[in-house]
This record gives C-alpha cells, sequence and structure tokens, in this order.
C-alpha cells in the first residue's frame, strides 16, 4: 500500500470514526541508530488505532473493539490489526463473561510488572514509548470469566492455542482488599501440564495523603530463552523456582507533582560471569540473543525514577523518566512534554539509551529515538 | 462529696451537650439523604476568571457500613470520557480512557481541580465527624447555626481532620464551610448555595470550593440531576470499573 493509499484509508476511517464516536490515536516516530539519523522521509513509522465500546441500550450487552493500521517505514508495506473485539456480557449478579480478542492487563507496577502474564503479542521494541506499547499491542482471543463477590473477585482466563497464539494460557486470579491493603494473587499456566506454571502476588497501599506503595512479585517454575553459550537456540531452566520481584513508591509532592522509585530484582535474569557471557556473545553475534530476554529483562537488578509536574495554566504535563541496568550501568532517560485539550491529547517523547560497548543498552542498534503521538476525541 | 457531684454534673452536662450537637448535625445530614444516590455534576476550575478544567460526571453514590462509596464516570470533555473512579471513604482507584487496570492513588493526587475526593462523595458529616460545639452566627447575611466538627477516631486519615460548618438555622441547610488539616490549618472554603429538592430531600446544587492559600483558585461543583438507582453492593469495588458504563 503506498503512503497515498494509506493516508487515504486512514481519512476515510477517521470520518467513520468520528461518526462512531470512537478515538483515533497517531503515532510517528523518528528513530536514530548506531551513530546514523535515518531520514525521517525514509525510516519514520506510522500508526492509526481506532478503537470503541458500544453498549446494547437497555442490555447487558457491551461490545468493545479496536484495530491500527500502520506502517514501519515508508518503502514497507502497510498493515493493519485487529487488537481487540469482543462482547462483554453480564451473565448474572455479579457474574461477567468477556468473549472475543481483548487486551488483559495485571500488576502494579510501573516500568515493570512481574503479575502481567497475559501481555498479548506486542508490537513492542527499544523505539516504541511505553504508552505506545500498550496502545498498540494486541489482546488475546479467549473467555474472560469473571465473579465480583461481596469484597473479593475471582478470575479465570483461558485463551486456548490458536494459529496466532503459541500455548493454551490459563490464569486464576484472586483478589481483595485486606485493612488498606489491595492484594492480587494469581495463578498462571502455559501449555499442557503443570510444568509451566507461575505464582503471583502484588499489592498496593497509601499511606497518608501522600505515600503510595507497591509490590509486584512472581515466582516461576520454568522459563524458556536463550542462553550463553547456545547461541541461536532456545532452552528451559525448570531446575529451580525463580523469583522475580518489584518494590516501588510514588510520592505525591502536591496535586501536580509526583515522584516515582521502583526496584526490581529479577530473578530470570542474569548476572556473573553469565551476564558476562552473554554480553560477549550479543557483541560477537548481534544482539538477538540479548533481546530474547526482552527489554530491561537480561540482568538481575534494574532501577527506576519518574518524575511528573502538571502545569494546568498550560495544559501541560511534563515527564522525566530514567530506568538503568544496576549491573552494567547502561540505561535509558526519556523526556516528554503532553499538551492537553478537549478534542485532543499530543505528545512528544525524546529517548536516549546509554551505556558502555559491552552492556545492555550500549549493544542496542537504537541509540534515540523521537515520537509524536496524538489523539482525537469525538 | 461536694466536689465529685460537681464533676459529675459537669460531666452529663458536657455529655447531653455533646448528644445535642451530634443530634444537629443528624438532623442537618437527613434533611439532604438520598438512599442509593444517582446524580449528574458539572465540575469547573478556574484561576481568576480562566477556566482551567471542565468535566461532567455521573455518579452513583451508596453507604456501606457508614461509609460512602462512590462509582464516578466521566461524561466530558472528550478527552476524559471514559475515565472511571472510584471512591471508598478516603480512598481512590481510577481507570484511565484506553487503559486496562485500574491503579491506586493518593488523596494528594486529586483530578477534580480544587474538589477533593471528600467533597464529591460526601452526603454526610455525621458518618465522618462529631460536633463539638453549637454556637449562633451570621454568614452571608443568614442566620445561621455554627459547627464545629471534629473527624471521629475511626476516619483519622480522612481528607480534613476539622471542619467548620455554617447551617441556616430554620432550614438547617449548609451554607458556608471552613475545612481545616488535623493540625488546624484552613486549607479550603466552601460556599452552598441553590438549594433544590429531591423527594423530600433538599440539598445544595452549587458548591463553591475555593484554595484558602490561593483564593484565586476555585472550583464549582454543581449537580445538574439527581435521582435514585439501586446498584448491587459489590458493584462498588475498582474491579468493576472496567465493566462499568453508563446506560
Amino acid at each position: 500500500m503506498n503512503n497515498r493509499l494509506l493516508f487515504i484509508t486512514i481519512y476515510m476511517l477517521t470520518t467513520l470514526i468520528s461518526v462512531l464516536q470512537a478515538d483515533v490515536y497517531f503515532l510517528t516516530e523518528a528513530i536514530k541508530y548506531n551513530g546514523n539519523i535515518y531520514s525521517p522521509a525514509n525510516y519514520v513509522a506510522k500508526d492509526a488505532l481506532f478503537s470503541d465500546k458500544w453498549r446494547l441500550p437497555s442490555s447487558s450487552f457491551t461490545f468493545f473493539g479496536a484495530a491500527n493500521i500502520g506502517q514501519a517505514a515508508t518503502n514497507e508495506d502497510a498493515y493493519s490489526k485487529c487488537q481487540e473485539i469482543g462482547v462483554d456480557l453480564e451473565i448474572g449478579s455479579g457474574w461477567f463473561a468477556d468473549i472475543g480478542k481483548k487486551k488483559i492487563k495485571t500488576g502494579v507496577g510501573f516500568f515493570r510488572k512481574p503479575t502481567d502474564f497475559l501481555k498479548g503479542a506486542a508490537s513492542i521494541g527499544l523505539n516504541r514509548s511505553s504508552s505506545a506499547q500498550e496502545k498498540l499491542s494486541e489482546g488475546l482471543i479467549g473467555v474472560d470469566v469473571a465473579y465480583i463477590g461481596d469484597g473479593y473477585t475471582v478470575h479465570e482466563i483461558y485463551a486456548p492455542e490458536t494459529a496466532s497464539q503459541l500455548w493454551t494460557q490459563n490464569m486464576l486470579s484472586f483478589t481483595t482488599k485486606i485493612g488498606d491493603v489491595d492484594i492480587s494473587s494469581y495463578f498462571y499456566n502455559r501449555g499442557t501440564g503443570l510444568s509451566d506454571s507461575s505464582l503471583g502476588l502484588n499489592g498496593n497501599t497509601v499511606i497518608g495523603d501522600s505515600l503510595e506503595l507497591h509490590l509486584d512479585s512472581k515466582l516461576s517454575k520454568k522459563i524458556t530463552q536463550a542462553m550463553p553459550g547456545i547461541w541461536g537456540a532456545t532452552s528451559s531452566r525448570n531446575k529451580y523456582w525463580i523469583y522475580d520481584i518489584l518494590l516501588g513508591s510514588t510520592y505525591a509532592i502536591d496535586a501536580n507533582t509526583s515522584f516515582t522509585l521502583e526496584y526490581n530484582y529479577n530473578g530470570a535474569g542474569l548476572d556473573g560471569s553469565e551476564y558476562d557471557d552473554l554480553l560477549k556473545y550479543s557483541q560477537l553475534y548481534g544482539p538477538s540473543v540479548y533481546n530474547s530476554f526482552g527489554m530491561l529483562s537480561a540482568a538481575k537488578q534494574y532501577f527506576y525514577q519518574r518524575f511528573a509536574q502538571t502545569y494546568p495554566d498550560f495544559y501541560l504535563t511534563l515527564e522525566l523518566a530514567n530506568a538503568s541496568n544496576l549491573q552494567d550501568g547502561s540505561g535509558f532517560a526519556s523526556l516528554g512534554f503532553t499538551y492537553t485539550q478537549n478534542q485532543y491529547i499530543f505528545c512528544i517523547v525524546g529517548r536516549n539509551f546509554y551505556g558502555m560497548d559491552l552492556s545492555e543498552f550500549g549493544l542496542s542498534a537504537v541509540k534515540s529515538t523521537l515520537s509524536a503521538e496524538c489523539e482525537l476525541f469525538f | 462529696m461536694r466536689f465529685k457531684s460537681s464533676i459529675l454534673v459537669l460531666v452529663l452536662f458536657g455529655f447531653t451537650f455533646a448528644i445535642e450537637n451530634s443530634d444537629i448535625l443528624k438532623k442537618i445530614d437527613d434533611k439532604r439523604r438520598i438512599e442509593n444516590l444517582t446524580f449528574d455534576m458539572d465540575i469547573t476550575s478556574f484561576n481568576g476568571d480562566k477556566k482551567i478544567d471542565e468535566y461532567s460526571i455521573s455518579g452513583y453514590m451508596k453507604s456501606v457500613n457508614d461509609l460512602n462509596k462512590v462509582l464516578i464516570y466521566f461524561t466530558a470533555p472528550a478527552n476524559q470520557k471514559e475515565r472511571k473512579m472510584f471512591l471508598e471513604g478516603n480512598y481512590m482507584w481510577v481507570l484511565f480512557p484506553r487503559t486496562k487496570n485500574a491503579i491506586r492513588l493518593s488523596p494528594m493526587q486529586v483530578l477534580l481541580g480544587e474538589a477533593s475526593n471528600g467533597d464529591v462523595a460526601r452526603t454526610s458529616f455525621s458518618d465522618d465527624y462529631v460536633a463539638l460545639s453549637t454556637d449562633s452566627d451570621t454568614k452571608l447575611g443568614k442566620s445561621c447555626l455554627k459547627l464545629k466538627l471534629k473527624s471521629k477516631e475511626s476516619r483519622k486519615g480522612s481528607t480534613y481532620g476539622q471542619i467548620v460548618l455554617w447551617v441556616e438555622k430554620d432550614s438547617l441547610l449548609p451554607v458556608y464551610a471552613e475545612f481545616y488539616t488535623e493540625s488546624g490549618k484552613l486549607m479550603k472554603l466552601t460556599e452552598y448555595s441553590e438549594n433544590k429538592t429531591y423527594g423530600s430531600a433538599i440539598y445544595a446544587s452549587r458548591m463553591d470550593i475555593r484554595d484558602a492559600n490561593e483564593p484565586t483558585k476555585h472550583t464549582i461543583m454543581r449537580y445538574s440531576k439527581m435521582g435514585s438507582k439501586l446498584i448491587p453492593t459489590n458493584y462498588f469495588a475498582k474491579e468493576y470499573l472496567d465493566r462499568f458504563t453508563l446506560e
């Protein structure tokens, strides 16, 4: 699909969506790779996302859907994806069932969510901001049944193996509030049998007027990832239980200013000589070994900080964030501005990846990104 | 013996006054009480004459064990449509539009201009506060009763530790209130006006909330519609937010 056709398609869909009162989200990015900045004319990724929710009058049916079309680079073909489509049914007092394709998000962490078991397929990469990744990720096809009781909620999510889903996935969760603490516990299982299972626990609370504390953790019996020494293949480490724990806090200095700190111990990551080997193999053979772990997941220890300040008189929010790999000192820093008006939100975010050559972010081909996001509301 | 009797008389005297004060506070609440309240509200915040934010919300409120639980659905502006909130006492959970899991915010992270969660969720003073004293006073040209309220021990940590409330002597409808922190720092001033009726209840449909430290900043909360609807108690939960839609 050429540029003009893509533009006409987006224009027509936007018109249709405006009639349906849905939302439209546009993302465009410029990316700097390994010291060479590619001309935005050739290497600007574009995405447009359309989403809507519609309740059948006087019924317990709510239909939901989201789709996006985009183009990774000007010379490449455009793609289209259905991210969500389905129906939410109230099947009895407190009983609900969602059937279809749906994004499911769990966890209370900010930069990582160990208990986010059902992430679904994401348009993920170093070149995408976390909000863009969340918006452009795809849902899972399955059934989500929930019972909201008096003071507790039980969820069962079943996503069968399909052409687009590699495994059958099950997640059972129980959520309640004990005193002032929200607590959610999870049992997650992938594939057949119980060999690939995880347990999760997360919780958060508020102390006084300003301080929020959160914990997000999981215990997994088995992980599948590439390992140093066997580059090009994937293997499983299933000899011991692996835990992944994130501790964090947000402090609200006043109504418009907040500061977030998070520490993550990622038991599935590597350290010591294993980690050094991973870096060396990645340098020799390319970052594909490293990338098999995913962003901010190869090492054992990470730290994140975020400062956000809103200026209500100017409809502007400033956001500064930094994520660091505590083992090799690499990381990324981002600076974002969001301008909010009734009918639209415009956001511009710059991110810079730093670190020595032999480090997680030093090995990254992407060195910096500049993305512009615009959301239109009808 | 005489000394002990005097102490007993003083204690009984004080006790009687405390009961009278609490009775008045309860009467003030009973005048305005609507069971299973539903409402539409417009919230507009200003800095001087400049309009900063304007929200329209719809809400369902239920009192469970003397604790107000509120489900809020934003209907305007367009960029906030479908933002949903669950308030339980002083606690707040928010589900932002186009996100999947509700997040918990601290009371400081108010999202409604000068209006706090408590301002939106409060239909009752007696659930959270005890009246320490009642005096006659004149406020905004009206003959009023002036009540000094203190948060109940069981509600320590609520948005305001102390309130001075002026109610009209005849109707017992709120006219004006000053809201203080636990330590006694004046935080907000609220003027109540435009009384309306729903069934047997009478309520102030307009509240002008002013920041005591920055008086140019103020937020007007105005009920555009009041009603009553029975929503199952278990739906007043953060887990319901994702499925919460307006009919």
